[in-house]
């Protein structure tokens, strides 16, 4: 029975063994080569005992090493944890301890930041290096040195975890989302029917493969259809991988997409405007690309036109989320003037807009967006009340406004949950206050999303002190650089007496952006 | 003229991270660690453009171009002559 991913992944491998997998700059791996590496790899990890149940964090950038990782460990029925590469100790720190992590694989640039955890964290966990190990570390490259073993059977349960993923919310930090195998496998399916994705399509990957857009619409798109996966390899200075803004990629992804015939490219709206408006010597040629899709953020008109002016394709939208993956996508052609349509609902998945009290609303009628699908988690980890207000009726409460159209197609008009999306990176304000609120010289803060001019959204923090002149605007930026994540920073300090409330308590944020 | 341009590119940095003080802001400094990120990046190349009233060629933009006030200086003054002033 095909009932989870890597059945299928193999099925692909048998049916095609010599297609090129990954293409990741000068290397390109065949899905022969992808299987048995997975193969060598799964040996690996159950040698140092990894078994079902086990959660392994992969704490790695986009490369060839992180899709075998994730199919030798799904094979082995161990749960894997994607972490963001940019995360602090702290951060990851709470995502290892969390999820009760019993491994991390990582680079070199990053296995200090692992080993420092491990002295910390009472429970031990094992670090694999995928590229130069150092003593306490299991290199990667001594999976492979071991003769090829016995074939590790694939007989995991498909109602078994397979994945965590985190979730920025509203409130709190940020949730754990277990994901099984069958609703991976139901994701892979319902994307790959409404796209019409083959084995003749070639996808590149320019969006992290840590979130559930890069894994499910990029990794598993490509690798469960037979289709190939380019990964946008990094830029590298004296050997170590820098991180680059995307404007200056552009050129690169141009050509990529030229000489490897891209035929799909999911993004998001911020990478669609640095293409949009890229500085190049000859008109590229994207003549391969069938479909373009944004997903992760509103796409704005203005970036729509931009791209559509200069490339002549109309970049669609897909509706998606952590907890269920892709939901919908905007399949119409050049001629329908759907810019702001994130499209149907994928086949197999249903989506309702519904009013305060659950009731369905008719066409154009805005209402909260809940959706009832086979991808859909069971639920968050260790969250019952917060799963209790969001799981109900057995559909899963968005937290997105939206709106269907006479022809069935969805709009998602707002939020009623609030995050900051600043340079395409979702903060959740709460977390930033959270932290702030445990420095002892501040006595309450808000922190908002503000919109600069040229600039976009930044996070703002206003903060009163527990008496003036406590803390200054340097004190803040460095507690927040060392308990944070660069981009979750606040960039605007402001200090106020007192935050403003509504009579009934409510912090009036819109007068604090 | 160099003195100029020095002060014109760090205005428009400046602009782009409404967190740093004018002191802060080094010529060395490397303003995608200050908080420049990937949309700002586009921004900071446009705005540098219309400040300076000069165009970027395609080979120009690089990211060790536009890494701090003192390379996007140097790249201007290539640009416009590659003489001192």
């Amino acid at each position: 029975m095909n009932q989870n991913v890597v059945n299928l992944f193999e099925s692909i491998v048998r049916r095609s063994p010599e297609k090129t997998a990954i293409v990741f700059g000068e290397r390109r791996i065949s899905y022969r080569q992808l299987a048995e590496d997975v193969e060598q790899v799964a040996n690996g990890f159950a040698s140092m005992g990894i078994k079902h149940g086990d959660c392994v964090a992969l704490f790695v950038p986009n490369s060839p090493e992180f899709v075998v990782c994730f199919y030798a460990l799904t094979k082995l029925g161990a749960v894997v944890l994607p972490i963001n590469h940019l995360f602090q100790e702290k951060e990851v720190s709470h995502y290892i301890q969390d999820s009760g992590v019993k491994c991390v694989v990582t680079d070199s640039y990053r296995q200090t930041l692992c080993q420092s955890l491990a002295e910390k964290i009472d429970k031990p966990f094992d670090i694999v290096c995928i590229d130069e190990a150092s003593n306490t570390c299991v290199a990667y490259s001594s999976f492979f040195e071991k003769e090829a073993g016995q074939e590790n059977s694939n007989s995991v349960d498909p109602n078994a975890t397979a994945i965590f993923m985190y979730s920025s919310g509203s409130t709190g930090r940020p949730k754990c989302v277990p994901r099984t195998h069958a609703q991976l496998r139901a994701e892979v399916d319902a994307l790959g029917s409404s796209m019409g994705i083959s084995a003749d399509d070639n996808i590149l990957c320019l969006v992290p493969l840590y979130h559930a857009h890069g894994l499910g619409n990029c990794l598993l798109a490509a690798t469960c259809n037979g289709a190939t996966l380019v990964i946008l390899e990094p830029v590298t200075e004296n050997s170590v991988p820098i991180e680059t803004p995307f404007m200056f990629r552009c050129a690169r992804v141009f050509e990529l997409i030229d000489i490897e015939k891209i035929s799909i490219l999911p993004a998001v709206p911020y990478i669609l405007k640095a293409m949009s408006a890229a500085v190049l010597s000859n008109e590229p040629n994207i003549s391969s690309l069938k479909l373009c899709f944004s997903a992760g953020n509103f796409l704005e008109q203005s970036v729509f036109d931009a791209f559509f002016a200069r490339f002549k394709l109309p970049v669609r939208q897909l509706y998606g989320c952590t907890e269920a993956g892709a939901l919908s996508i905007n399949m119409d052609g050049p001629e329908r003037a759907t810019w702001d349509s994130v499209g149907k609902p994928l086949h197999g998945i249903f989506i309702h807009v519904v009013d305060d009290d659950m009731q369905p609303l008719g066409v154009d009628e805005v209402g909260e967006i809940v959706i009832d699908s086979p991808t859909l988690t069971n639920g968050y980890s260790n969250m019952p009340e917060l799963n209790e207000e969001v799981f109900k009726q057995g559909v899963y409460l968005t937290g997105d406004l939206g709106r269907f159209d006479l022809d069935g197609r969805l709009y998602v008009t707002g939020r009623k949950k609030m995050l900051i999306d600043t340079g395409g990176r979702k903060v959740d304000p709460v977390e930033i206050e959270d932290v702030l609120m445990k420095h002892p010289a501040i006595n309450e803060v808000v922190v908002v999303g503000s919109n600069i001019e040229n600039v976009g959204e930044i996070v703002k923090a206003v903060i009163v002190a527990k008496t003036p002149n406590a803390i200054s605007e340097k004190d803040v930026m460095s507690y927040c650089m060392e308990h944070l994540t660069d981009y979750k920073v606040p960039k605007v300090v402001e200090f106020r007496e007192s935050i403003p409330k509504s009579p009934l308590g409510k912090v009036l944020r819109k007068a604090l952006i | 003229m160099s003195e100029e341009i020095q002060r014109k590119v760090t205005e428009v940095v400046l602009e782009l991270l409404p967190a740093v003080g004018e002191g802060e802001l080094g010529l060395e400094s490397d303003v995608f660690s200050m908080g420049l990120d990937s949309i700002n990046a586009m921004t900071l190349i446009m705005n540098i453009q219309s400040a300076i009233g000069i165009a970027f060629d395609p080979a120009d933009i690089k990211f060790e171009n536009f890494r701090t006030p003192a390379s996007i200086v140097a790249l201007i003054r290539l640009k416009s002559g590659g003489g001192s002033t």
